[in-house]
């Protein structure tokens, strides 16, 4: 499922250099993917202020109909998900270098 | 080749043990890092953080106290927690010693919920107990009632216990992973800054040790204009590192509570304070 929403981003992104305008479909899509990604962040604790800013940015443009801001916020949103789910995996390990020792 | 076997098992074991949690041993060592930071700074003066560090800051903090900011909210704390509830009890019956210098005893693992409770957070409890909302846990009435009640319990040793079972040393230990995790788009962990640079400056503040960090709690803040509890602190400094804040009431700002305070363990509680 998450697979195929990928794909399908992809191939929105793809649209969107192929014609100036992504339809309201692939941006649905694009935002649904960057929601996915921001609740996984959520859940590992550790979500960034800029995912959320993004995310929301993502929301305004598509409910007012503007597929290419909903895209391009989206894309963003994800990304920074993305960034901090990375962050939250290393740091389950790396934390303890921060521990100080007797 | 048992014997190697029975070699590795004994190399294995002290490992083991270190990874278990155990608080007593963290607090020696994370007391020892701040003793080998600052030797000349005696363990009873980090309660009041940032002026340890910056000589103009303290006077003008001293002279800030000849009218202590945070009066009006002890007063008004004082009369709330004076007030009976519809039903006819008080706060003070919700509270050992009727709620009178016990401040030095939270954050508590609640065994039954599984959950560590704030004073805060004992503080709308008993409300709920009575069948009254619960408050705000960042800054008015509740920051209020929290200034009285810590008010009367000023001088007294932090004493927060972690029972030696299961559930309590779990929420111990992940409030310590939270206190030493790099999050937020900056990077940053807790103990980047209050660990790693007390004492250095950091856009026109001075950061404060993570040693006695929680004492002076709640306090008075020129930039808020009011009280905030430190929760609210919690927030101001994850949003700082752009770190969404969690709920002033989740679990994992109770568990950081839990570690942090224990880790001042043997100083004395100095609140309310007054900050920049
Ligand atoms: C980028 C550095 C930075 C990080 C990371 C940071 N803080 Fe802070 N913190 C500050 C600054 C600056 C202040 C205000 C000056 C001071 O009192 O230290 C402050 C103040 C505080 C105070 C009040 C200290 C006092 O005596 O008034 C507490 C408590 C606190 N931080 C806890 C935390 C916790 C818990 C975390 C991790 C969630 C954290 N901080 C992360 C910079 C930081």
């Amino acid at each position: 499922m998450r697979g195929a929403a990928v794909v399908l981003l992809a191939l929105g992104i793809g649209f969107a250099h192929a014609a100036p305008a992504p339809d309201l479909a692939a941006a649905k899509v694009a935002v649904a993917a960057a929601d996915a990604a921001a609740g996984r962040a959520r859940a590992a604790g550790d979500q960034w202020m800029p995912t959320l800013a993004a995310l929301k940015a993502a929301h305004v443009a598509l409910a007012r109909g503007d597929a290419a801001a909903a895209v391009t916020a989206a894309t963003h949103a994800r990304h920074l998900a993305l960034l901090s789910l990375r962050q939250a995996a290393e740091q389950k390990r790396l934390w303890r270098n921060e521990v100080p020792r007797q | 080749m048992r014997r190697w076997l029975l070699l590795l098992l004994a190399l294995a074991a002290p490992v083991a043990a270190a990874a278990a949690p155990n608080p007593a041993a963290d607090r020696a060592a994370f007391q020892g890092w701040f003793r080998h930071l600052f030797p000349q700074l005696p363990l009873a003066k980090y309660v009041d953080g940032p002026y340890n560090f910056s000589a103009s800051e303290r006077a003008q903090w001293q002279q800030i106290m000849e009218l202590p900011p945070y009066g009006f909210a002890v007063d008004h704390g004082k009369a709330l927690f004076d007030a009976r509830f519809p039903d006819g009890a008080g706060y003070a019956s919700c509270f050992p010693h009727g709620g009178i210098g016990i401040a030095q005893d939270y954050p508590q693992f609640d065994p039954k919920t599984g959950r560590v409770v704030t004073l805060p957070i004992a503080i709308n409890r008993c409300r709920v107990a009575h069948g009254l909302p619960k408050l705000k846990l960042t800054t008015g009435d509740l920051a209020d009632i929290d200034a009285y009640m810590v008010r009367t319990s000023r001088g007294h040793k932090i004493d927060v216990v972690v029972p030696d079972t299961k559930p309590a040393l779990a929420a111990y230990e992940a409030g310590k992973e939270y206190f030493y995790s790099r999050r937020g788009q900056l990077n940053f962990s807790c103990a980047s800054c209050h660990l790693q640079y007390p004492g250095h400056r950091v856009r026109g503040d001075t950061l404060a040790p993570a040693l006695g960090i929680t004492a002076s709690f709640p306090i008075y803040r020129s930039k808020w204009g009011n009280m905030g509890t430190l929760v609210r602190r919690f927030i101001g400094c994850n949003k700082n590192i752009r770190s969404a804040p969690d709920k002033p009431d989740s679990l994992a700002y109770r568990d950081l509570e839990y570690f942090l305070t224990a880790m001042s363990n043997g100083l004395p509680i100095a609140g309310p304070g007054a900050r920049p």
